[in-house]
């Protein structure tokens, strides 16, 4: 299941300014790394270990600390990952920066962020990984889908489907889209946790993302938070 | 033409046959030729209705015959049955003050309202019903008119005063009067108010905000069980997001060990909370009570200075903080 697109309108303003914003800065900081790679690969695994979240480092106070929780959730580790990230950005974040405003979306999606670093750095750190950069945006990403399923459960997603091999594209309520992808990571974060496998994605970093989701509601506008309280499509 | 003693002769006997109006015209006629005939207005007192009146009738007689005891009598007597029915109405006034102070405190204010009413009526002299009702009654006239009544009582009361204050700088605002009322709930009033400020309006930002007012106010209108967020609450409510995401800063900085928790951090924090507090209240429409009443509403320059100053400083905190957060953590990369 690939959600392709959200098939509702905005309510408030035209075009998410700080989605595409972030998408942008994204990109240009793969492009970045793609530069930085070409010259010297050690140069590379220097920028993931000094602008990604390496749990060690942020528990000896060392190393850019919280800041690193930021910038990590803007570095991308090749284009599979950027893409996968930056999709579902567009997909789900459209209508939770409408409900929010840019500002306060950009706001909720640094919280998204550190939720998930915060996360992401106690189980890391109790796994033995602790020295391994941990970069991406899905932390926050999945805090932007969390806000989606509490704002739009009802909201229709167009979505990619293989049965064997027909392609189907049926629009599928947000709320089971979103509660696939959830039920994956907890089984995936289980099997991290339990069976040490499958360490190398942080699914433990998503579902610290996801929970952020629980206060979405200091970031929405008054006029969506308003509609939200009355029972109201925001 | 009668003579005074057959114009007094028949008086009496229009007041006798229960000709009052007559009797009454018939003796003022006396009056006028015979202004100190105490029997005449003696007469024309008993043939007005109610004390009061009694009392004004009787005092240009008292002028013309100042030492007559039989006038001084009457006066004496009409004041001790004023001083009674005063007793008797004050006691019944402060019977309804007592229900409408029962019905308050029992969440009912509704039914309050009409008990001050009485009370008022029946005795104009209780300060504290004045007090109350202006508190309670809907209307902005009707409070500002309370309030006066209070302060001519008891011109000393200074909370009075300063309500009196800000309930007038209402009346000349109707964007701050249409804000009131949302926030009391009274919709129909705040519509009102939107809607003379939307005809009338200082300046175009000002129209503007009341136009989109309307908008919201006439979708909750029509949605009677739509509950209005007080702009207070939206205020705390907003103001708590950048202090949230620098808290989860600060834990992940000091390595998730509260000890490591500097004092700099620490007054970060504060500068980002009042930063977001700046910055919210500056953005936020409709305007706090308190905002409006201190600067103004859109448009007016006090206010236009205010509202972009505060939020520069608002700004200026918040991403001050972040940029000194960020250069104390490079400050520590280079340190190593």
């Amino acid at each position: 299941m690939f959600p392709l697109n959200d098939t509702e309108p905005n309510r408030y303003s035209a075009f998410p300014v700080m989605t595409f914003f972030i998408i942008v800065l994204n990109t240009v900081v793969l492009m970045f790394e793609y530069a930085l790679g070409a010259q010297d690969v050690g140069d590379l695994f220097g920028f993931y270990r000094l602008y990604g979240s390496v749990p060690q480092l942020i528990l000896n106070r060392e190393g850019l600390g919280a800041v690193s929780a930021i910038t990590s959730t803007f570095v991308h580790a090749g284009l599979f990952h950027l893409l996968s990230n930056m999709w579902a950005l567009w997909v789900f974040g459209r209508r939770v920066e409408d409900a929010c405003g840019p500002w306060r979306f950009l706001g909720y999606y640094l919280l998204a962020g550190l939720c998930s670093d915060l996360l992401s750095t106690i189980v890391r750190s109790q796994l033995g990984r602790a020295d391994i950069p941990g970069v991406g945006a899905s932390g926050a990403v999945f805090g932007v889908m969390g806000a989606y399923l509490l704002l739009f459960p009802g909201g229709r997603i167009r979505t990619f489907i293989m049965l064997w091999f027909i392609p189907m594209f049926p629009k599928v309520r947000a709320l089971w889209v979103i509660l696939y992808y959830l039920v994956v990571q907890y089984i995936s974060a289980y099997n991290v946790l339990f069976n040490d496998r499958g360490f190398y994605v942080n699914y433990w970093a998503h579902l610290g993302g996801f929970f952020a989701c629980l206060l979405i509601f200091l970031f929405l506008s008054p006029e969506a938070f308003e509609r939200y309280w009355n029972d109201q499509p925001v | 033409m009668l003579s005074a003693s057959e114009l007094f002769q028949q008086a009496v006997a229009l007041a006798q046959a229960g000709q009052r109006e007559q009797a009454r015209e018939a003796l003022n006629r006396l009056l006028l030729s015979e202004p100190r005939h105490e029997l005449a207005w003696l007469w024309l007192t008993n043939l007005t209705d109610g004390t009061d009146e009694q009392l004004k009738t009787l005092a240009p007689a008292l002028t013309h015959n100042p030492t007559s005891p039989r006038l001084k009598e009457r006066q004496n007597q009409l004041l001790r049955q004023q001083q009674a029915e005063h007793n008797r109405l004050a006691a019944r006034a402060q019977d309804h003050f007592h229900n409408a102070q029962v019905a308050l405190k029992e969440g009912r204010p509704e039914d309050a309202l009409p008990f001050l009413l009485q009370s008022v009526d029946m005795d104009q002299r209780n300060e504290q019903a004045w007090l109350l009702l202006a508190k309670l009654v809907p209307g902005l006239e009707d409070q500002i008119i309370a309030l006066e009544n209070a302060l001519t009582l008891n011109p000393g009361h200074a909370t009075a005063r300063r309500q009196l204050a800000r309930l007038r700088s209402l009346q000349e605002n109707s964007l701050a009067l249409g804000a009131m009322y949302e926030e009391r709930g009274d919709l129909h009033n705040a519509q009102a108010a939107y809607m003379h400020a939307a005809l009338y309006p200082g300046s175009e930002p000002a129209r503007a905000e009341a136009n989109q007012r309307l908008e919201e106010v006439q979708h909750r209108i029509d949605n009677p069980r739509f509950k209005s967020i007080a702009p207070r609450t939206t205020l705390l409510r907003l103001t708590l997001g950048p202090p949230m995401v620098y808290g989860l800063l600060m834990a992940i900085h000091a390595g998730l060990n509260p000890l490591y928790l500097t004092p700099g951090l620490c007054l970060g924090g504060l500068a980002v909370l009042l930063g977001s507090f700046l910055i919210v209240l500056t953005g936020l429409r409709p305007k706090p009570i308190f905002w409006q009443n201190v600067l103004g509403g859109p448009g007016e320059a006090r206010e236009g200075l205010a509202r972009y100053g505060l939020a520069l400083t608002g700004w200026v905190m918040l991403l001050g903080t972040l940029a000194l957060f960020a250069w104390s953590a490079y400050g520590r990369l280079a340190a190593r």
